[in-house]
Parts: structure tokens; C-alpha cells; sequence
């Protein structure tokens, strides 16, 4: 019998954290792309007012919780067109854009024969990319759009994996298992060596978000939102190496 | 064929084994002791389960295991059979496939020499069963008609008619004698009972705590027992006989080679008679006791032993008999060997087995 | 004793609802044509190759080897046992890090492996090594208890028998033991089928060639459920089937025994 009283109490405890009392703070949930992690996580420590907490994942992945109905209250994606398409579809409130990236051809710390874009067609390079649906493996695809058809096969024949996130794009890099990939610019660790891309091949990259619709928490979302244009967000987004919403 | 020799030495957790027999051809040594003596023991490192620390083995000019010529043979290469207390038979073969076991050659040649033996035990019908669908005494058939087939060189048994009923031991125990004469190999055989070890063995060695304490005849051991704990283990007396319908709702006995005894127990046919020692009551020839008791035999003295406090007088009947009478009985008595006397005791303290 | 059932009824309906929701949530038209397309059929087949490959290793490695732990007795045996299990209670993800951090192009092999001209990392047969270490200790630790229930007595009545140590495993130990290996090999495969987090870190996801059903799984997921639900189906009915079988196999076993 005692050992029925303790799973009870345990739950208790286990459970206990759902009940705010009158003096705990609000949560608000937000999901946002891989690639935000190491900015969203320390500012979001400083939000005034409420408990934020973070989901990060691919931005085609998170948009697909929400249309399945996982209800966060903020969405930011790696690009604009998730944001769009759940606005469209009335599940996000309309969405702002709050800042950019580049996109780089990235090269493990070693690599020395791969200097431009062309390059990697050469035969026996193991290439990494996000896979299509990710943003990152889309803006990809956009780069390699703008290539000549034969260099874009060559290229693409070369990929030895297409990666659910660009966590998983850094990772074989810094393995050592790839020859090179693409990620973000903010993705850029020490081991790693940022190619930047010509102009004319550089996608526009810019990051949308948004107030999910229903949220229980409009007010606190809405003022999340606007401190990742101007705020503690906005400013650890500069500091990690994003760009400034266009416009 | 030749017989086996044995020396061993083994530390066992808390036991220190400590063994030295020698078996002939066709002769069985039964090894009687309580559990933990380490009979069980013995049999496994003769069959070279157990490497014991010092100790040979050897089997007619064979030598198994010689410990300090760093020669070990392992268990496959030993030609020893081997019948386990709860039989060990293969659960997933048939009673043939068990008794094949052993054998090497086309299949139809190990099926003909397995069901050769399974009939010789009275198992024919049962060659395609299960062991899980034979009975106790079935299976014990099929584990020695195993431990027979490839014709081995010498043959171990541990315990093999404990996991008998009483009913079944009884047939069970004529049958493994008759096998054991018939086989013609040295066969050790292990048991926890002192009547079993009496029934099948041609001699008796008495184990206690690892060690061989006495080694004979039945008969000689309980009649002389060496230390009080052979006197306590070897109890009963065993004699043989044909047990009839008597008078008074008794049972008569006709002894083999003479004599006449009663029970109070029922039985027909080829029995064990049993007896303790100290149930028997002896007196001078020629005087009988008026009191209750109802079995009256003349025997002549042939040992009187002390042990301990006691006395072990052996008798014989002309069966060997032992009585235990305390030592101002035996003075009162002049009871020397070859002094006739007369011992008695109850029809109620006769207790038949049958055979 | 009639309260039991309340507890049980929630249990049953916590675990089939998801995977009847599976089945429910499209309707099998759709299912059906969503399976049709190109890579789905791809990562099944690629699935059950790899998981068969795995499993064939687990078998003949782990099989005397579970044997040997489960009859002889020596030191340190019952470390080499908690070591064996390890990957039991290893999350896939640490499962993944293991790997790269012992086979992977930076790991204590890596060079070895490179110059032995073995590639691991992006191909199948990397994806082969990851499942068979995240499955292998579920087959082991079947394996292991079905020898150590097996009777001593009757693996010491077969050597006296004239068998040696070899063929008493064959002849007597597998097939007396064979109910649970299969069970094992069933847990096994189920597992290896299911894998995910490690086979992604350590070979990658690439159609057809490292992109198993899981994998595929979780890339329709966040585009087009309808193929995820479909691909889910798919390897529902097919672990269910493997499920199915062991159970009507060790009936069978049990019934002739």
C-alpha cells in the first residue's frame, strides 16, 4: 500500500508544475527554426513577465505541428513562405519578417581544394544539404537553380545526404564525414570555414514570424514578436551574425 | 574390459572431497551417504565434469585424468555413461532419438540399435514419444537404455531410483540390478538411501563430509560398523525372501537359505525384509521369550563390535542379521562369535518391501 | 479484483488508439496511391533489407556468444553483461554519438577504417552497423536468459554422450532454446526496423540508399502527412505480422513439445 501512496505523491510532484499559483509567471510558447537556437535561447532567459519556452526543429517540421494542431504561440521560420502559408490558411496571425541570414557554402577546417560553388561538382566530393522542404535545403536548391544545368546534376549527384535540419548539415561537417555543405552563415563554428556566395547566387534569406491564432496568450506573444525586431531578441539576433528585417 | 581406479581431491565451497575406490568389470560399488557428502561430486569428476585439483582416473588401461601428468580428458572423449538423478533426457527428441544420442552412423543403423535396446527395457511402444509424455519409471528405462548405447567402458548412476515412487522403485530397482550384472562394465552408482545402496550394489562404501568412511558388504557394514555415524547411517538390516498370506492378518516370510519371520505389513511374492538393529532383542538358545514379540530366529554370533556406547553383535540367520544391544547385555549374555542364540523381535517392527 | 480492469482498459486504449488512428485518419485510397509513389517503396525495401542484414549479424555473433555468457562462469562476467546491454538504455541520439565517436571519420577507427578502404558514413552499410548496435542487445539479452534456463544437466548428459562442447550447442542448446532466440530475433528486428536517431547521425538520410522508412517517415511528415500516414501503415502491418508469426511460432513449439 505504501508504495501506492509514494507513486501518488510522485505524480503529485511530477504534475505539480502545470498549476501556477497566483504569484508564478505565465508560459509562453514559441517554436522557431533550427538555425535561431543559440540567439533565441539566451535572450528569451530575459523576457519580462513570462516563461519562455523554446521548440526548435526544421521550419517545414514545426509548420506541420501546427496544421496537425500543436499550438505554440509564436512561430518563426527560416524563411517567409511557412508563415505565409499557415496565415493563409488561418492558423497564424500575419506574419512579420524580423531578420535575414546569408546563405554559405560551408567546408570542414581542412578542406583546401574547394574554393567556389562550381567546384563542387568535381567527381568524388561528398556534398551535404538540407532536404527539400527545409528552408535551408530549399534556399539551397535555390542557389543551385542559378547554375548551369549540367554543373546543377553534376552538383546534385555529388549529395550524399539531405538533412531533416541544418543541425544535421553542421554535424557531418564537423564529423568530418562531408566534403561540404551549405548552411547559414550564423551557423558558422570554429571548425568550420564559411564560403561566401557570389551575388548573383545568394537567395534572399529572410526569417518570418508570427502570433498563432488562438493563443491564450495575445498580448504576451504579440510583445515577444516585436522584441525580435526591437529588444533583448533583436540585439542577440545582430550579435549572432543576423541581418536586419529587409525594409 | 578393466575396472576402475579413482583417486581424487577437490575443494567444493565448504566440502574437501577426498576419495580413493576401485570398481572391477561387472562389479557395483554403491557410494551411500547423506546430501552434501559428496557423492554427486564423485561421479562428475570420474565423468570429467569436474577437474578436481589432484587425482587420477583411470579405466582399464585408459587413463582419463591424470592430474600431475597434465592429462584431462574432456567428458566426450571418455567413453563413461552417465545416468543423472532427474535423468536429463533430451526434451525435443523421442525416447529413440534419446537413446541415438550416443551413436554415430546412418540414422537407420542408430534407430535399429536404439529400438533393440527400448525393446530389451519394454519400451518399444514408447520409441516415438516425448520424454514429457512418459511416465517416471519410463523415463528412468530410456535414461539408462541412453547411458548404455554406446556401449561405454564404465557406467555412473546417480540416485537412480529417488525420483521413483515407492511402487515403481520396487520393479525398477530388480530391473537396474539385473542391467548392471548384464552390462558387464565397473558401475558406480550413488545414493542417499542405505537399502538401495545394499539392494544394487555388490559392495558399499559410506560418504560423510567428502571422505569414503567404510567400504564392504552390506552386511558387514551394519554388522561392524566402523564409527557411530556408519552404525546410524547403515540402520536397517536387510534380508531377503518370499512373503505369503500367514495367519491373523500377518504376512509370513520364508527366508532365502532358512528361517521364518512374519509381518504385520502386507506383501506377495520376492520382499526385502528390514529390520533396525536395536529393535532386535537377543537371548541364549533354547529360552523363549513369552513376551509379544512374535519372530523367533536361531542365529550364531560371527561379530561383536563397540561403537561408542553400543554394541553391534552380527548374526547369521543364515543371513547376515545385526543386532545393537548395550554392553551390559552383551557381558550378561557371553556373547561371543560362534555362540548360538536365539533373536527376536516384533512382527510390527518387520517392515517389507517388495520385490 | 474488479477494479484491475479500469487501469487495463486505460492501458489498451492509451496504446491502439495511435496506432489505430494510423489506419482511421485517411482513407485507404489515399493511403494506398500515397505508397505508390517512388521513394516510399524505396525506404521500405531499403528498410527491411538493412534490418534482415542486422539481424543476420546479431544472429550468428550474438548467438554463441550469448551461450558462453549463459553457461560458463568467469570473472567479470557479470560486467561483460552490463556492457553487452549498454546500448539498451542509450537514447538513439547517444546511440549516434557513440558511433561517430568510434567509427565515424573523426573517431578512434575512423583512420583505420579509411585505409581498410571501408566507407560507413552515407552508405548502407553504415546504416547496417547502426541498427545492429542499437538492436543486438535486445536479441543478446533473450538469448542469454533462454540458455541459462536451459537444464546444465542436459548439456552435461550430451557431452557424456560423445558430444563435444560444439555440437551440444547445436544439437541440443539451439533447438531447446529456440523458442526464445526467435522471440529475441522478433524484438530485434522490430527494433532495428524502427531505428531512427542514430542511423540519421551516423550514415545520414538519402533516398534509396540510407533513407530508411523512418526517415521517410519523418520527411513527408512535415509536407505531405497523407504519405507519412501511409509509410507508418505500412510498417505497422508489418511489425504486427512479425509479431503475429513469433507468437504462432512459439504456440506451435510449445504444443509439439
Amino acid at each position: 500500500m505504501r508504495w501506492l501512496v509514494l507513486a501518488v505523491a510522485l505524480l503529485a510532484v511530477g504534475c505539480g508544475d502545470d498549476e501556477p499559483a497566483a504569484d508564478e509567471r505565465p508560459r509562453l510558447i514559441v517554436s522557431a527554426a533550427a538555425s535561431l537556437t543559440d540567439a533565441l535561447t539566451v535572450c528569451s532567459r530575459e523576457f519580462e513577465g513570462a516563461d519562455v519556452r523554446l521548440s526548435f526543429g526544421g521550419s517545414d517540421e514545426l509548420a506541420a505541428q501546427i496544421r496537425q494542431g500543436v499550438r505554440p504561440d509564436v512561430f518563426a521560420a527560416a524563411n517567409t513562405r511557412l508563415p505565409e502559408e499557415l496565415a493563409s490558411e488561418d492558423l497564424l496571425e500575419t506574419p512579420v519578417e524580423f531578420a535575414t541570414n546569408e546563405l554559405v557554402m560551408a567546408l570542414p577546417g581542412d578542406e583546401r581544394e574547394i574554393e567556389r560553388v562550381e567546384d563542387l561538382a568535381a567527381p568524388g566530393v561528398r556534398l551535404v544539404i538540407g532536404a527539400e522542404t527545409v528552408p535551408v535545403g530549399s534556399y539551397t536548391r535555390d542557389v543551385l537553380g542559378h547554375l548551369p544545368a549540367g554543373v546543377r546534376e553534376q552538383i546534385l549527384a555529388n549529395v550524399r545526404s539531405e538533412e531533416p535540419d541544418v543541425r544535421g548539415v553542421v554535424g557531418k561537417l564537423t564529423q568530418g564525414a562531408a566534403d561540404a555543405g551549405f548552411v547559414y552563415l550564423t551557423d558558422i563554428t570554429g571548425d568550420l570555414t564559411a564560403v561566401e556566395l557570389p551575388p548573383e547566387l545568394q537567395p534572399t534569406v529572410a526569417y518570418g514570424a508570427g502570433v498563432v491564432k488562438g493563443t491564450e496568450q495575445q498580448e504576451l506573444a504579440q510583445r515577444y514578436l516585436d522584441g525580435l525586431t526591437d529588444g533583448p531578441c533583436a540585439d542577440a539576433l545582430r550579435e549572432e551574425g543576423f541581418g536586419p528585417p529587409p525594409g | 574390459m578393466g575396472g576402475l581406479a579413482v583417486t581424487a581431491e577437490h575443494r567444493l565451497g565448504d566440502l574437501e572431497l577426498s576419495v580413493a575406490l576401485e570398481v572391477a568389470a561387472g562389479e557395483c560399488l554403491a557410494l551411500a551417504g547423506p546430501s552434501g557428502a559428496g557423492k554427486s561430486s564423485v561421479l562428475r569428476v570420474i565423468a570429467g565434469l569436474v577437474a578436481p585439483r589432484a587425482g587420477r582416473v583411470a579405466c582399464g588401461d585408459h587413463v582419463w585424468l591424470d592430474v600431475e601428468r597434465g592429462v584431462d580428458l574432456p567428458p566426450e572423449a571418455r567413453r563413461c555413461g552417465y545416468v543423472f538423478q532427474d535423468y536429463a533426457l533430451f526434451p525435443r527428441l523421442s525416447a529413440w532419438q534419446n537413446v541415438a544420442y550416443g551413436l554415430r552412423g546412418p540414422r537407420r543403423q542408430r534407430r535399429t540399435r536404439a529400438l533393440e535396446l527400448l525393446e530389451r527395457f519394454g519400451l518399444s511402444a514408447r520409441a516415438d514419444d516425448r520424454p514429457r509424455t512418459l511416465s517416471g519409471g519410463e523415463r528412468q528405462r530410456v535414461a539408462v537404455a541412453r547411458a548404455l548405447a554406446p556401449r561405454p567402458s564404465a557406467l555412473l548412476l546417480d540416485e537412480p531410483l529417488s525420483a521413483l515412487d515407492a511402487r515403481t522403485r520396487a520393479a525398477a530397482s530388480r530391473e537396474l540390478a539385473a542391467v548392471l550384472h548384464a552390462a558387464g562394465v565397473p558401475a558406480l552408482l550413488v545414493t542417499h538411501d542405505f537399502q538401495e545402496a545394499a539392494l544394487l550394489g555388490d559392495r558399499v562404501g559410506v560418504m560423510d563430509a567428502g571422505r569414503i568412511v567404510q567400504a564392504g558388504s552390506a552386511g558387514e557394514l551394519a554388522a561392524a560398523p566402523a564409527t557411530p555415524f556408519v552404525a546410524d547411517f547403515t540402520g536397517a538390516v536387510v534380508l531377503t525372501g518370499t512373503a505369503s498370506r500367514g495367519d491373523a492378518g500377518l504376512t509370513r516370510v520364508r527366508l532365502d537359505g532358512g528361517g521364518e519371520v512374519s509381518s504385520a505389513e502386507d506383501a506377495v511374492g520376492p520382499v526385502a525384509v528390514t529390520v533396525f538393529p536395536w529393535d532386535i532383542a537377543v537371548a541364549p538358545a533354547g529360552a523363549v521369550d513369552p513376551g509379544s514379540a512374535r519372530n523367533h530366529l536361531e542365529v550364531e554370533v560371527v561379530s561383536v563390535t563397540a561403537v561408542g556406547n553400543r554394541v553391534r553383535v552380527g548374526l547369521a540367520a543364515p543371513q547376515p542379521l545385526t543386532a545393537e544391544l548395550t554392553e551390559p547385555a552383551v557381558e550378561r549374555l557371553h556373547l561371543r562369535p560362534g555362540a548360538r542364540v536365539v533373536a527376536s523381535w516384533k512382527a510390527t517392527a518387520t517392515r517389507l518391501l517388495p520385490l | 479484483m474488479r477494479w484491475f480492469a479500469l487501469p487495463l482498459a486505460l492501458a489498451l486504449a492509451f496504446l491502439v488508439l495511435p496506432v489505430l488512428a494510423i489506419f482511421l485518419d485517411s482513407p485507404p485510397g489515399e493511403l494506398l496511391d500515397a505508397l505508390g509513389e517512388p521513394g516510399a517503396l524505396d525506404a521500405l525495401w531499403l528498410s527491411l533489407r538493412t534490418s534482415v542484414t542486422a539481424l543476420a549479424i546479431i544472429v550468428v555473433v550474438g548467438t554463441p556468444a550469448a551461450y558462453l555468457l549463459a553457461t560458463r562462469r568467469f570473472r567479470g562476467r557479470a560486467l561483460l553483461i552490463t556492457l553487452i546491454e549498454l546500448p539498451l538504455v542509450l537514447p538513439p541520439a547517444v546511440a549516434g554519438i557513440a558511433l561517430l565517436a568510434a567509427l565515424g571519420p573523426s573517431g578512434i577507427l575512423g583512420g583505420a577504417l579509411e585505409d581498410a578502404g571501408i566507407q560507413l558514413t552515407f552508405e548502407t552499410a553504415g546504416v547496417v552497423v547502426a541498427l545492429t548496435f542499437v538492436a543486438s542487445p535486445y536479441y543478446l539479452r533473450q538469448a542469454q536468459a533462454s540458455f541459462g534456463a536451459l537444464d546444465r544437466s542436459w548439456l552435461d548428459a550430451s557431452r557424456t554422450l560423445g558430444a563435444s562442447p560444439t555440437r551440444t550447442f547445436a544439437r541440443i542448446a539451439i533447438p531447446t532454446a529456440a523458442p526464445g532466440l526467435v522471440t529475441g530475433g522478433a524484438l530485434a528486428f522490430g527494433r532495428a526496423l524502427g531505428e531512427f536517431g542514430a542511423t540519421l547521425m551516423f550514415a545520414g538520410s538519402l533516398a534509396g540508399i540510407t533513407q530508411t522508412a523512418p526517415l521517410a517517415i519523418y520527411e513527408r511528415f512535415a509536407t505531405d502527412f497523407e504519405a507519412a500516414l501511409a509509410l507508418s501503415a505500412v510498417l505497422v502491418a508489418v511489425s504486427a505480422a512479425i509479431l503475429l508469426s513469433v507468437k504462432f511460432f512459439e504456440g506451435s513449439a510449445l504444443r509439439h513439445d
